[in-house]
């Protein structure tokens, strides 16, 4: 349950940054916790208590493992979810590295040429 | 105010949420098409590790479009720092011996160690991900450490597309021989927990640690040489 | 058939091959970077052409690694998604040649391989039939959309990509925790299984909140208001090929995977939830672009409507209580309306690529400077604003007569939205044909292949509309039709094409003749042809420069009006009133007038909305009398025929119209196409009203032609323009024809028929003389003319008639038509009116006495020495136009004997009201008048009087302009001593109160208001992610609150 708390918590202290946070680094950075709250969500989903991995490389596992490890849906979504979560993060960066030389601020006010 | 207003938005999208996980108790058992993976998984792909059988072979096509998203991530941020005139504000210094000599005496270790877990993947925790992004730490902690160091960006690419080019190539060899796309049933599955075992699955995790490592290497790379003394 | 995935594989494969090879070698990293989107393009459209074919039945199933669908992931390929693909590639592949064209990007082999992976993911959206799949194709569609945006040159752009980021972000988030969510509820991420499990609806509170999010992360990519300002912000600031692709290809996969989902999750509040954002972001959308200054964003605004307008069809398309045919047509409606919206979208973009300004201003004279771009700039346009015959016309159609008549509030809102969107998109065509010329780049290829899809598609549409709804349309009006725009190619020589076009015609009366019959329709059918070749005959070009589409617009006018007079149901009213409207546009806006063509698109289309909202209110739309359906639809359908009649107060665009369009058209303006909205009123008086319930429309009616005679002619009176005089005096002799229409008594149709011709007559030859007058002293400037009498005297005799007959004076046919409505009126005992009428009538005189005056009488100006008869097609139509004015005049029945005819079909109708005797001539209750005698004794004294000066002319001596004696002072300009210039400003100071232009006042006031409102509404896009990021999480609050639906 506390994982539940927890990973909600970290979505919406990230929506916070972006929401509110007037520096464009600190809303990327919210965005980086958003995403490592949902991944956290995501596999604490997948956890059924008492269980192991869903590693099966003990023979004791071959057999029954369905009351033996947890759901690996999850976990396999996850990477994937973390591996997206990189490459999205990786491209902000990249924005704002670019963003940054162009105008060398990083205020969110100077970056509303855009409008109406 | 600004603030308050964004507390209390997150509060009821909160509250929305909390609805929803509610719903799901904590821990309970609750199989869904995964209890097909657990239970036939060891049967139809023979790789201990369920989640990677999941990953490269039941949703391989995710894992496709994942490596797709990592080469994109690599390709737009080589493509927009390509055109930037960073500037670093601070000055760099020059890495002291010890952290120089440590670190040319980790960097193959790394590296061996990465590909140790991708080429495991299918049997232990880890896999092509993992260990590409332990190869990729090793390249930045020599970056870190060397001025000098410069991986070769032409050799990065190609072993990236080649990386790439295999994973769809395994796939469609799947379509030709064995009836579907990333089919796992053209060379044979082995035994159970055995290096040489899972079909294609260790093929497809060795060429994504390539390619994750290469990329994610050339991704450091990239952010690191782009950015000028001020 | 060819396995879907192989597209995705090979399109994969290849972008990792670029990878390499642009390390390498540019070149090949091209060739192959083409080779691929053409593989892609050839593949999906061979798929595509199975499925339409039927060569290919069910939709493909994919199994991914052989795995049954629950367990592995699959591609499910259906009809949609196969022509999603083929659009994409499409889109993509023009996108591609453009950029070629242009220059690419640098590092370009970067650029290529962002450009293929984005038509990529846009496909592997619409193909994958597994929620996570989904999200990680959307994750592949906007990375890759990312970074293109924030590379493009403009350094907003950048800006613009960050903002796209951080929302697209929030959204995929919403999207994955929802993918995730439904997994843990339903045990499945299959798209078809989840569908299977829900099959019954959802009904739990927590799976319509899971749904409620995956729907709300779509809405968000799917730019719906307030959640746009990203989209916006990308439109405005980023390279127009990304755009194009993203506007024209990926946005519509986001859309069709929002259809499937919500069809597989089938959430009961669905529909309220698709009908409130999409038809508050179309709305909106649609008033917040009329005054955007800002090409690119102004597209964007239009893009975003376009959206809103999918996802309120989707609503209905999904709704189960709708009828089964009528989410067929809202189905064709959404395919025609992706289709358009997608290659006239992109076109439009890559064209705002070959313009640098990206202000609206900086348009000016674009179209001026390059045919090719004003092709496919007008075609996208139309296509877009939904003109007739592209595709977006058809789309609107369907899905207004979809809609279920407990949601006619939505048709109201779905036209109000489409009259917004003629505003802004004609402002800005006028902006862009206005000026004389100014350099574009001739990166013309995309746009112009576009907009000839767009064009080709024209017979396919109208074969899947009429599949759906039946249009019955006399094939000959068709084919005649098709052979007028074929017209345009013989655009090599203007006389060839003034043959051409004649020629057509004549094949035309030929081939109609069999539909001129004893009735209303042959009545005006005959009108149509017989008048429509006497004007076309006029056109004669001479030497001076035409457009080469100006012969094709005015063949499509007349056949249109001949389909419009042939319709035998409303829809075909409809339609047929609809492409007669903007080929009339088209010709206006050739004249030197843009802004009179803009207000006269505004208005037409105003009108004919308010017509389709009409017709779609009558239960029946069969052309027979029926039953009263009530006041509003026989409103809403006269709205139209009104505003064509230019009745008071709808008639703000007729003078310029008039005056500004082009002199060879103006004749069959105001001669024949006004005659329209006498049809049509005709038909909405005998079909959507009856004979007792109209009464006091009619009456209303017949005060708005009152007035619209009195007003009109008292603004004649003071106009200083040969045209725009001439147009206000025809506004107002259609005023009269609307009285003896409103009177609806056997008597007064007699005289607006009788009137409808009259007026053809005198006003074909005051326009045909105008133009000829103009052609020669080349101005319509009336002080700049006077004394062409002895100029051009035929111009002047067929001018001097053309004005008795105008006046109402015996002996002409003129008079005829006055008397009987006259005596119509007072029948009647709208006394009232009738003092309004007889008010008009005599102030006519002033400004007839004042067009011969200043015309042809008085002194020559000195400029006009050279002045010559007027061409030989003018004069001959004024000599052609004569004889019926006189025969008319001597002999009134040959005319009212085939109207007492047409009437005689018409239930009670058939007593005229007046009967012919031998010596007493015409007789009605009234009285008695001989029109022949009266013809003899007049012409006698006429004859007399002329004797008389020419006997006496000796003693005359002619003097020059300047020629006067003044006290010494020097006149500053020849046209201070003109006759006619301030003849009336004693009485225009007399009358001042009543010329206050308090109508065009209020038109304007209404246009300023709603540009000033929407203006205002548009700051909600402050341009700050914060607070676009607030707006998301405030409409994700709402739409998870109030869409639940489940209690």
């Amino acid at each position: 349950m506390a994982f539940f708390v927890a990973s909600i918590l970290l979505i919406l202290i990230g929506l916070y940054a972006v929401l509110v946070k007037r520096n464009i680094m600190k809303i990327v950075i919210g965005l980086s916790l958003m995403d490592t709250g949902v991944n956290v969500l995501i596999i604490s989903l997948g956890f059924i208590r008492g269980r192991t991995a869903p590693i099966v490389n003990i023979k004791d596992l071959l057999v029954n493992t369905s009351s033996k490890v947890v759901d690996p849906l999850p976990q396999a979504l996850v990477l994937t979810a973390i591996v997206i979560g990189v490459a999205v993060t990786a491209v902000a960066l990249s924005i704002v590295m670019l963003m940054y030389s162009k105008k060398k601020t990083l205020e969110i006010e100077e970056y509303k040429e855009l409008k109406w | 105010m600004r603030k308050w207003l964004a507390i209390i938005f997150l509060i009821v999208l909160g509250f929305f949420m909390a609805k929803i996980t509610s719903s799901f108790p904590f821990g309970e058992e609750k199989w869904g098409v995964s209890r097909h993976y657990v239970d036939k998984g060891i049967e139809e792909n023979r790789g201990s590790n369920l989640v990677t059988s999941i990953v490269v072979n039941y949703r391989g096509f995710d894992t496709l479009g994942e490596v797709t998203v990592l080469f994109l991530a690599a390709t737009a941020l080589a493509f927009l720092l390509s055109t930037c005139r960073c500037r670093r504000r601070y000055e760099r210094r020059e890495a002291s011996l010890i952290v120089k000599t440590a670190s040319e005496t980790l960097y193959p270790l790394l590296i061996l160690f990465g590909a140790y877990i991708f080429i495991h993947g299918h049997l232990t925790p880890g896999g092509g991900f993992q260990g590409g992004t332990v190869i990729a730490s090793a390249v930045m902690l020599m970056l870190l450490a060397h001025f000098t160091f410069h991986p070769n960006h032409r050799a990065l690419s190609t072993v990236e597309g080649l990386a790439g080019i295999t994973f769809v190539l395994i796939g469609f060899a799947g379509l030709i021989w064995g009836g579907s796309f990333l089919a796992n049933n053209i060379i044979p599955l082995g035994q159970w927990n055995r290096l040489f075992s899972a079909g294609v699955i260790p093929l497809i995790y060795v060429a994504v640690g390539f390619k994750v490592g290469s990329e994610l290497s050339g991704l450091i790379t990239d952010m690191i040489k782009t950015t000028k003394e001020e | 058939m060819v396995n879907p995935i192989i597209i995705i594989g090979v399109t994969l494969a290849s972008a990792f091959f670029i990878g390499i090879l642009q390390v390498y070698n540019r070149i090949w990293a091209r060739v192959f970077f083409l080779l691929t989107l053409a593989f892609d393009f050839l593949v999906s459209g061979v798929n595509f052409y199975g499925f339409i074919t039927g060569k290919i039945a069910k939709p493909i199933l994919v199994k991914i690694g052989g795995f049954p669908p629950p367990i592995g992931i699959n591609l499910l390929v259906g009809k949609a998604e196969a022509a999603l693909g083929f659009l994409i590639f499409t889109i993509a592949l023009l996108g591609a040649i453009h950029w070629f064209v242009r220059g690419l990007p640098q590092p370009e082999g970067k650029a290529l391989i962002l450009f293929l992976l984005l038509s990529l993911g846009a496909t592997g959206i619409s193909f994958t039939g597994d929620f996570f799949n989904l999200f990680v194709f959307v994750e592949i569609t906007s990375i890759a959309a990312y970074g293109l945006v924030a590379s493009s040159k403009d350094e907003k752009a950048l800006e613009a990509a960050f903002k796209y980021m951080v929302i697209g972000s929030i959204s995929s988030t919403f999207i994955l925790l929802g993918v995730v969510f439904l997994y843990k509820a339903t045990g499945s991420l299959n798209m078809l299984d989840i569908a299977g499990k829900l099959a019954g609806g959802i009904s739990s509170a927590v799976l319509a909140l899971i749904t409620l999010m995956i729907l709300a992360g779509l809405l968000i990519e799917l730019e719906v208001f307030p959640v746009n300002g990203w989209a916006l912000d990308v439109y405005q600031g980023a390279d127009p090929v990304v755009v194009a692709l993203l506007a024209g290809a990926a946005v519509k996969a986001f859309y069709l995977v929002f259809v499937k989902t919500a069809h597989y999750l089938p959430l009961p509040s669905f529909f309220h939830l698709a009908l409130l954002f999409g038809g508050l972001t179309y709305l909106v959308s649609q008033f917040f672009a009329w005054r955007q200054k800002d090409v690119r964003r102004l597209l964007g605004y239009s893009s975003v409507a376009q959206l809103g307008l999918l996802i309120l069809v989707a609503g209905f398309f999904l709704n189960p209580s709708v009828s089964s045919s009528s989410r067929l047509m809202m189905g064709l409606a959404m395919v025609l309306l992706v289709f358009n919206h997608s290659f006239g979208k992109s076109s439009l973009f890559l064209l705002a690529d070959n313009v640098k300004e990206r202000k609206i201003e900086g348009w000016r004279g674009v179209l001026a400077s390059n045919p090719v771009f004003k092709f496919s700039f007008s075609t996208s346009v139309f296509s877009i604003a939904g003109v007739p015959p592209f595709p977006g016309f058809w789309a609107k159609i369907l899905l207004i007569f979809a809609i279920p008549r407990n949601y006619s509030w939505v048709v109201g809102l779905v036209l109000l939205g489409a009259l917004a969107e003629v505003v802004y998109y004609f402002r800005f065509y006028r902006i862009a044909s206005e000026g004389k010329g100014k350099k574009v780049g001739r990166n013309l290829a995309s746009p112009l292949i576009s907009s000839l899809i767009l064009i080709a598609s024209v017979p396919v549409v109208w074969g899947m509309f009429t599949d759906k709804i039946h249009i019955p349309v006399k094939p000959e009006i068709l084919l005649l039709l098709g052979i007028s725009l074929l017209v345009y190619f013989l655009g090599a020589s203007r006389l060839l094409q003034w043959i051409a076009s004649l020629g057509v015609l004549a094949y035309g009366i030929y081939s109609l003749y069999p539909y001129i019959k004893p009735d209303l329709h042959g009545f005006f059918l005959a009108l149509v042809l017989f008048g429509g070749a006497v004007l076309l005959l006029a056109t004669y070009p001479g030497s001076k420069k035409l457009s080469s589409s100006f012969y094709p617009a005015y063949l499509v006018v007349l056949f249109s009006m001949a389909g419009l007079v042939l319709s035998s149901t409303w829809l075909s009213v409809f339609v047929f009133w609809e492409i007669m409207s903007w080929a009339s546009f088209l010709l206006i806006n050739m004249g030197k007038g843009k802004k009179a063509a803009w207000i006269y698109a505004v208005f037409s289309a105003a009108g004919a909305y308010a017509m389709l909202g009409g017709i779609y209110l009558l239960p029946s739309l069969s052309l027979a009398p029926g039953k009263f359906y009530g006041l509003l639809p026989a409103v809403l359908i006269s709205l139209a025929f009104l505003v064509k009649m230019a009745t008071s107060p709808l008639h703000i665009w007729a003078r310029d119209a008039y005056g500004e369009s082009p002199d060879e058209f103006t004749p069959l303006l105001s001669g024949i196409m006004s005659k329209m909205g006498v049809f049509g009123s005709g038909l909405v008086f005998l079909y959507v009203l009856t004979a007792l319930s109209g009464a006091g429309f009619r009456y209303l009616l017949g005060w708005a032609g009152a007035l619209t005679a009195f007003f009109m002619t008292l603004l004649a009176v003071f106009q200083d323009d040969l045209k725009k005089l001439l147009a206000y005096s025809s506004v107002g002799q259609v005023g009269y024809i609307l009285i003896g229409l409103s009177l609806f008594t056997p008597l007064g149709w007699n005289a607006a028929l009788y009137h409808t011709v009259n007026h053809f007559i005198f006003k074909g030859l005051l326009f045909v003389a105008a133009a000829g007058i103009i052609y020669r002293v080349g101005t319509s400037y009336l002080p700049h003319m006077g004394g062409l009498i002895r100029r051009m005297p035929l111009t002047f005799f067929a001018t001097l008639l053309a004005i008795i007959a105008l006046a109402g004076i015996p002996p002409l046919s003129g008079f005829a038509a006055k008397w009987l409505l006259y005596s119509a009126l007072i029948e009647k005992g709208w006394i009232f009116i009738t003092v309004v009428a007889f008010l008009a009538s005599t102030l006519a005189f002033l400004y007839c006495f004042k067009i011969l005056h200043a015309v042809f009488l008085g002194q020559l100006q000195e400029e006009n020495e050279n002045v010559k008869e007027a061409p030989w097609p003018i004069a001959l139509v004024e000599v052609i136009l004569l004889i019926p004015l006189g025969v008319l005049g001597a002999f009134p029945n040959l005319l009212l004997n085939p109207i007492n005819k047409v009437l005689s079909g018409i239930p009670g109708m058939e007593n005229p009201g007046f009967h012919y005797h031998k010596a007493l001539g015409i007789v009605s209750k009234l009285g008695h008048w001989n029109a022949f005698f009266l013809m003899v004794f007049l012409v006698g004294s006429f004859l007399l009087a002329l004797v008389f000066f020419a006997l006496t002319s000796a003693r005359i001596r002619k003097v020059g302009q300047l020629d006067v004696g003044y006290s010494g002072e020097v006149p500053r300009a020849p046209e201070d001593l003109h006759f006619g210039y301030g003849l009336y400003d004693h009485f225009r100071r007399a009358v001042k109160w009543l010329i206050y232009p308090l109508v065009s006042k209020i038109w304007r006031g209404i246009y300023q208001w709603i540009g000033a409102f929407a203006e205002m509404g548009r700051r909600i896009y402050t341009g700050d992610v914060n607070t676009y990021a607030a707006y998301v999480i405030l409409i994700s609050i709402i739409i998870l609150y109030a869409f639940t639906g489940v209690k």
